[in-house]
């Protein structure tokens, strides 16, 4: 089936040929929102075109009309027809079985991280209320501890929290900087996008395309916030907050590679902005368009052509022309 | 049922109990807070008793009254946040956001001298 073989094609190309090369650009440094659609778009077309392959198995050609109960007559003669032979049978099983797999992994580890992350967001929150201690700023918790740390919590009772150690090297614009950066991550509820992109990884696993959306997707929030911090406080005052709080962290056990780098924020930071012209916006705009329709195209596409050949079996004629 | 938002109050009382030598009574918490605030006992005695359902507060029985003392110092608890904070995992990036994460041992060094170098440069005027 072409439709089957074009999908399965598609959906290779975006596993694995467009996460390497999104991830080598350099659009995430200049443009990072439209480099956070690509992704997504990226992800949900995926998951769309494993789906909807799974529903091109199921579901034979029958001609698209105007009228319902003509289609469904057809289409019920047509996969009549396709169970009728052994092959169509285990093609349209395995269709079955495929798209159902896939829609209750999504829902599934969607819903249960979803979950989890509130439950312990909760936790944590009332534990910094108890804790902590607010500030003169409004929404701010900062907690005696020796370790530095400077971190906003998401959610319903959302806070930006300091320990007393990252406020002594921070001076007043790094920590103006600091207190930008994390709010502009609650405004802008980035905690949804890295939620979300995390999840899909975890669905299906040893995906390039899913694991690599989910570590580009964390470092791509990073540089949206420090955008927005940049905007109202000098640009230099961020690159020079992630320097003096870099100075006073103990290097971490675990070094986790790919994760947002100080130092390329720092770096970005510090140089002018160098924003993508509108010709390759537009571009980036119509790839994330194509990408969201052209699964719902390629399945559709047969059932329209067929309509123009009228290729549907006339229920009086017994060896009519079949797909 | 009337269900309160979890916050100052319960702060508070948790202060009072840091604050204090030794264990206390409902009694001797609220007598604590009423020049802040004018509390009914059993106000104090419910907040008390979430708070020890909750696992914050243990209590042991003296006379007719409970005694109430922290499971554990403030600082056993900052730790603790921290810990959860600043773990490395990929289910905390979407809970905790950090201003900076991951550190590399090498890359402070690289990034104050990128900075150092940057300053010393002069730069194009921005836009």
């Amino acid at each position: 089936m072409m439709v089957a073989a074009g999908l399965v094609a598609y959906a290779l190309v975006l596993a694995v040929a467009l996460p390497r090369v999104l991830a080598g650009s350099t659009l995430a440094d200049r443009c990072p929102r439209l480099a956070l659609c690509v992704w997504q778009a990226a992800t949900v077309s995926l998951v769309l075109s494993v789906a909807l392959l799974a529903v091109a198995l199921v579901v034979p050609v029958t001609a698209l009309s105007g009228d319902v109960a003509n289609l469904l007559q057809a289409c019920v003669m047509a996969i009549r027809d396709q169970y009728a032979t052994p092959g169509g049978a285990a093609a349209g099983i395995t269709g079955i079985i495929l798209a159902a797999t896939i829609a209750a992994r999504c829902a599934w580890v969607l819903i249960g991280s979803a979950r989890g992350t509130r439950r312990s967001r909760r936790a944590h929150q009332q534990a910094l209320i108890l804790v902590g201690r607010r500030g003169g700023e409004r929404g701010v918790t900062v907690i005696d501890d020796g370790a530095v740390a400077a971190y906003c919590v998401p959610g319903r009772g959302r806070q930006v929290v300091l320990t007393t150690a990252a406020l002594e090297c921070l001076d007043e614009d790094q920590l103006r900087a600091v207190l930008a950066h994390e709010r502009a991550h609650l405004r802008a509820r980035h905690h949804v996008a890295v939620g979300f992109a995390v999840a899909m990884a975890k669905a299906f696993p040893m995906v390039p395309l899913l694991s690599t959306a989910a570590a580009q997707t964390a470092v791509i929030v990073e540089m949206l916030a420090d955008d927005a911090a940049g905007r109202s406080v000098k640009r230099d005052s961020v690159a020079t907050a992630l320097v003096s709080l870099a100075d006073a962290t103990a290097p971490r056990a675990t070094l986790a590679a790919g994760g947002p780098s100080a130092l390329r924020r720092a770096l970005r930071m510090i140089s002018p902005p160098r924003p993508i012209g509108s010709p390759k916006l537009t571009i980036g705009i119509a790839a994330i368009l194509l990408m969201l329709i052209a699964p719902l195209v390629a399945v559709s596409a047969p059932a329209v052509a067929a309509r123009n050949t009228n290729l549907c079996p006339v229920p009086a004629v017994s060896s009519a022309v079949s797909v | 049922m009337i269900v309160r938002q979890f916050g100052d109050l319960e702060a508070a009382v948790m202060d009072e109990l840091w604050r204090a030598d030794g264990p206390l009574t409902v009694r001797n918490v609220m007598e604590a807070l009423s020049p802040q605030r004018p509390l009914a006992y059993t106000t104090v005695m419910t907040v008390m008793d979430t708070l020890h359902r909750k696992g914050w507060l243990a209590r042991e029985r003296s006379g007719r009254a409970f005694l109430y003392s922290p499971k554990e110092t403030r600082e056993q608890y900052s730790a603790g946040l921290m810990a959860e904070a600043l773990a490395t995992s990929a289910d905390s990036s979407a809970t905790f956001m950090q201003f900076i994460s991951d550190l590399d041992p090498r890359e402070a060094s690289l990034l104050r001298e990128a900075m150092d170098e940057s300053m010393r440069r002069p730069r194009a005027r921005k836009r």
